[in-house]
């Protein structure tokens, strides 16, 4: 007793109580962990709200739906409503309808109310600018579709435009009709498209527009070497008088009209002395980006911005902005930060992963337009190389085709609303009432494991047939098919820091279920992979082509027609060994997609195309659509007007976009 | 000193030529036939085997190694550089418009980083074992670790995002330059943190500074007029290094700020194989690096008149 009253007694007196040390770090223990529960709860409110939206779009979704089941064709809000598919009419969203869709040729389009309920009231006209984030200048090597193309810029327009349902309506041109062959002496073989021109249009220079300017344009185009699809020539482009043109290709081509919706054949003044050859158009000025769109061309700064202004004197609906400012952003994340920061007012090309956190936001709204493009997985079809070759054998097409679970790749891969399951490489919707052809497939791992083993490709060596299992569940190691010696290994093209990366091992684990092996090339740079899909040193490749003009033939004839220019497949533009047939199609498509485009009317060329992307999809996989994706794009509150948005960025226009003071 | 002057001069020119010679060696590496790329690039239609022909015989492609080399050099001392194959516009008026971006970022880089790491690293000095002296090498530790588009996604977030106090990215106003400047500070200014620190430890254990002290001298007169002199010379070694890595280097912080010089530049021209570009930036990062480690080593003779004797005879 003594002792203990005799050690609490040494105990001096500064060990009493909590030295300043420990106050300090239970203090800042303390405020990390406020830290922690304020920002995990901070965000309660917007992810309830993203929760709420994301709700509300399944729902009307899922009433489209079987309001098509039982009806036959899609239906307005209203129509929904006393149909008693939806209880009451969205504040969130509105739909669209439209033509051309997979239900009784009818189709809808749920975007939200971006301007409607949540911008408020338009700020006076000096008050009305905005900065919107775009992916790097497009314009770095090359400037001669500058303010069109990839970028629209809104300042040069084309003679035919597209809707959102990709039907064609006349935008410089007021009609088209054809003449039969023999028109033009130069290309005797081909019909001519005599357009009829909109009479009072006037450049941003003041010079009226005229079929001289049209045939300015388009001798450009082949100067340049700049022609998509057309098929033009030198003597194509023929003035017969001010406000008419004729434009004869060098071979057939009923699809002519379509194609011009494209913004490489914008229309340019005839003054402007920019058909010089080569890259370089010159130092860009008010002089020489001269177009008739509701925008005119004010500054550009390479890598950094373009600035275009409202034009007066338009001849259409004159733009509610007065200017425009598209803001170069290299980094994804930087240009979502910009958007958050309020640095940017809107930005293209909310990616994947960055639709979900956006959405979050109370200061933001996420617009996604219609279906635009697909991911698609191509194969090399022709490999010569022994390491390249196993896509050419149909069996490991098929197997490969039904080992993937398409619906739940999407489901898991994509936020609501921005992608659904796709049967075709290109939006369905450009093939209207013949859409119905396309029926799908479904996934069969099962199968997909026995023909492979059927066709000699075995597990555990086991003899062909025998249907040894492979690679799967935690009971098996992972083992890939064998076939004399050879594994089934299958080379995905791909580079450094590629953001579809995630999907890409998302389909290798997919895959391997059936004891196929994907090797992802993620090292290298994009021009290295450009130098082995070019020499055919390749397997597979995942590309998202987008549908940017009308014709139902576009992405089939850039990408697996004989007669294409990419040296991917064809060399008709390049020589080996930087080109080869590796994507052609053979000639079953060729006569396919060869009859879409000498079809006489829409409605032919949709019917051809649409059997030619039934044979490569699901009859003979030379190519496994999986997700059709829309364009999505970010927005602050304050920006309104952005409803219905193109489907194809590259037609997006800006002219009742609107700022807000809400 | 006029001595090392002139010593160091000749030593640059040997290593500059050095360099050259192994930037130009580098190029002919490359895959392709840059004749052939060139044409590709400035003409619409694919070259013909004679026009490629005709264009190497014009760029002196077919003649010897060494031929080639004497050419390349005569020109690129005049500044010719050649032709971007992307862009179609000399790689000079490329790197004289992207320089000035970069020397301006580095610059102010380098300002900060000093303005945050020579306190610091003195207070560290100052007060060895201390809480200050742990609180500094923990920041040096974690400032030296960060990864530079980590660091450049916080700060964004932070004072762009959440605190609106600076602008994202751009290049239009002074504030612009705010952010990526401080995204290369933190990470030299931490590396410079215990350079100085370990610097002026050192010189304070001196024996003459020991003695300084003993005499009564102020700590501060102490430091300033005896240790911070001897410190200086690591110090200004160290300074040197992180200024031509930071003009040389700056690639992920131009990129995600898109600051628009030569780190952007480079990261375009790899992406679009554009190998004159990309070779005379290769011979730009190697200058910069060996220019300034020139301009500290007379930096230092001057600092330390001691050593001249010794230097001179190297």
């Amino acid at each position: 007793m003594i002792q203990a009253i005799a050690r609490r007694q040494r105990r001096p007196n500064s060990q009493q109580g909590f030295t300043l040390i420990e106050l300090l770090v239970v203090i800042i223990i303390l405020g990390i962990l406020a830290a922690v529960v304020v920002f995990a709860v901070g965000g309660v409110g917007d992810k309830g709200r993203s929760a709420a939206l994301s709700t509300d779009y399944d729902t009307i979704q899922t009433a489209q739906e079987a309001y098509c089941a039982n009806n036959g064709a899609y239906a307005s809000e209203a129509t929904l409503v006393t149909s008693g598919l939806l209880s009451e009419q969205s504040s969130m969203h509105d739909i669209e309808l439209g033509t051309g869709g997979n239900c009784g040729n009818t189709s809808y389009t749920i975007t939200s109310t971006a301007g409607n309920g949540w911008a408020g009231a338009a700020l006076p006209f000096a008050q009305q600018s905005l900065k919107v984030a775009y992916r790097g200048d497009p314009w770095t090597t090359d400037m001669r579709r500058l303010a069109r193309f990839p970028l629209d810029t809104n300042v040069n327009e084309t003679l035919t435009k597209v809707r959102n349902d990709y039907q064609v309506d006349p935008r410089l041109a007021t009609s088209w009709s054809l003449i039969n062959p023999g028109n033009n002496p130069a290309y005797p073989s081909s019909p001519t498209w005599r357009f009829k021109l909109r009479p009072g249009v006037i450049f941003h220079n003041e010079t009226p527009f005229t079929a001289t300017d049209v045939k300015y344009s388009m001798d450009r185009l082949v100067n340049l070497g700049d022609d998509f699809t057309a098929k033009l020539g030198a003597s194509s482009s023929v003035v017969v008088d001010p406000l008419t043109i004729d434009i004869t290709t060098i071979t057939p081509n009923l699809r002519l009209p379509e194609i011009l919706v494209h913004p490489t054949y914008a229309i340019i003044a005839n003054n402007t002395g920019i058909g010089v050859p080569g890259n370089n158009l010159g130092t860009p000025s008010t002089a020489n980006i001269v177009g008739t769109g509701p925008f005119k061309f004010r500054t550009f700064a390479a890598t950094s911005n373009i600035v275009v202004e409202r034009y007066d004197g338009y001849w259409g609906q004159k733009s509610k902005l007065k200017d425009l400012t598209f803001r170069f952003i290299n980094d994804a994340t930087a240009r979502r930060l910009a958007l958050e920061a309020g640095d940017v007012d809107a930005m293209y090309d909310v990616g994947r992963q960055q639709v979900g956190p956006l959405r979050s936001n109370s200061a933001l709204n996420v617009v996604s337009a219609p279906t635009s493009f697909v991911f698609n997985l191509y194969m090399n079809l022709n490999g010569t190389a022994s390491a390249f070759n196993e896509t050419t054998d149909p069996v490991v097409r098929q197997a490969l085709a039904l080992s993937i679970d398409r619906q739940d790749f999407v489901n898991k891969n994509w936020e609501s609303g921005v992608a659904t399951l796709a049967n075709t490489p290109s939006p369905i919707f450009v093939l209207g009432p013949h859409a119905s052809q396309i029926q799908g497939y479904s996934p069969n791992l099962a199968m997909a494991n026995q023909i492979l083993d059927a066709a000699g490709w075995t597990c555990g060596g086991g003899a062909p047939g025998s249907n040894t299992p492979c690679a799967g569940g935690p009971a098996n190691p992972t083992e890939v098919r064998i076939k004399a010696g050879e594994p089934l290994d299958l080379f995905m093209l791909s580079q450094a820091s590629n953001a579809d990366d995630p999907l890409l091992q998302d389909l290798k684990g997919r895959v391997l279920k059936a004891g196929i092996q994907m090797t992802i090339d993620s090292g290298a740079t994009s021009s290295q992979r450009s130098t082995k899909k070019n020499q055919g040193n390749w397997d597979l490749d995942h590309v998202n082509p987008n549908q940017n003009d009308s014709n139902p033939a576009f992405l089939l004839t850039l990408q697996w027609w004989s007669l294409s220019v990419n040296p991917w497949v064809s060399c008709l533009a390049a020589t080996p060994p930087n080109c080869g047939p590796w994507q052609q199609a053979g000639p079953a498509f060729d006569n396919l997609v060869a009859q879409a485009l000498a079809a006489p009317n829409l409605d032919g060329a949709q019917n051809f195309s649409a059997q030619a992307m039934k044979q490569i999809g699901e009859q003979e996989h030379k190519i496994i659509p999986l997700a059709a994706l829309s364009r999505v794009y970010g927005l602050r509150k304050h920006v309104g007007g952005f409803t219905s948005p193109h489907p194809a960025e590259s037609h997006l226009l800006w002219d009742k976009v609107f700022r807000s003071g809400g | 000193m006029t001595q090392l002057f002139l010593r160091r001069t000749g030593w640059l020119c040997v290593v500059l030529i050095a360099i050259s010679a192994l930037t130009f060696w580098l190029g002919t590496l490359v895959p392709g036939n840059p004749a052939e790329m060139i044409l590709l690039a400035t003409q619409s239609e694919p070259p013909t085997e004679l026009q490629i022909r005709a264009k190497r015989s014009e760029l002196g492609l077919d003649r010897p190694l060494p031929d080639q080399y004497q050419r390349w050099l005569s020109r690129a001392v005049r500044g010719d550089l050649g032709v971007s194959w992307t862009r179609s516009v000399t790689v000079t008026s490329l790197i004289v418009e992207r320089l000035p971006r970069t020397v301006l970022l580095a610059a102010a880089g380098l300002a900060l980083s000093l303005m945050i790491a020579l306190p610091l690293g003195l207070a560290s000095a100052r007060r060895p074992g201390s809480r200050i002296d742990s609180a500094c090498r923990a920041w040096s530790l974690v400032g030296g670790s960060l990864p530079a588009y980590l660091l450049a996604y916080l700060l964004i977030l932070v004072l762009a995002v959440k605190l609106q106090l600076l602008p994202v990215l751009g290049f239009d106003s002074p504030l612009h330059l705010v952010l990526p400047a401080l995204t290369l500070a933190v990470g030299s200014a931490a590396s410079i943190t215990r350079f100085t620190r370990n610097a002026v430890l050192d010189a304070m254990s001196q024996s003459h500074v020991r003695a300084a002290a003993a005499r009564g001298v102020p700590e501060n007169a102490v430091l300033r007029v005896h240790a911070l002199r001897n410190a200086s010379l690591p110090i200004v070694t160290m300074v040197g290094l992180s200024l031509a890595g930071l003009i040389g280097g700056a690639f992920v912080v131009e990129w995600i700020f898109n600051w628009p010089g030569m780190g952007t530049l480079a990261v375009e021209a790899i992406n679009t194989k554009d190998y004159p570009v990309i070779q005379a930036f290769v011979l730009f990062s190697a200058l910069a690096y060996v220019i300034v480690n020139f301009a500290v080593d007379l930096l230092c003779a001057a600092l330390d008149p001691r050593g001249d004797r010794a230097r001179a005879s190297i």
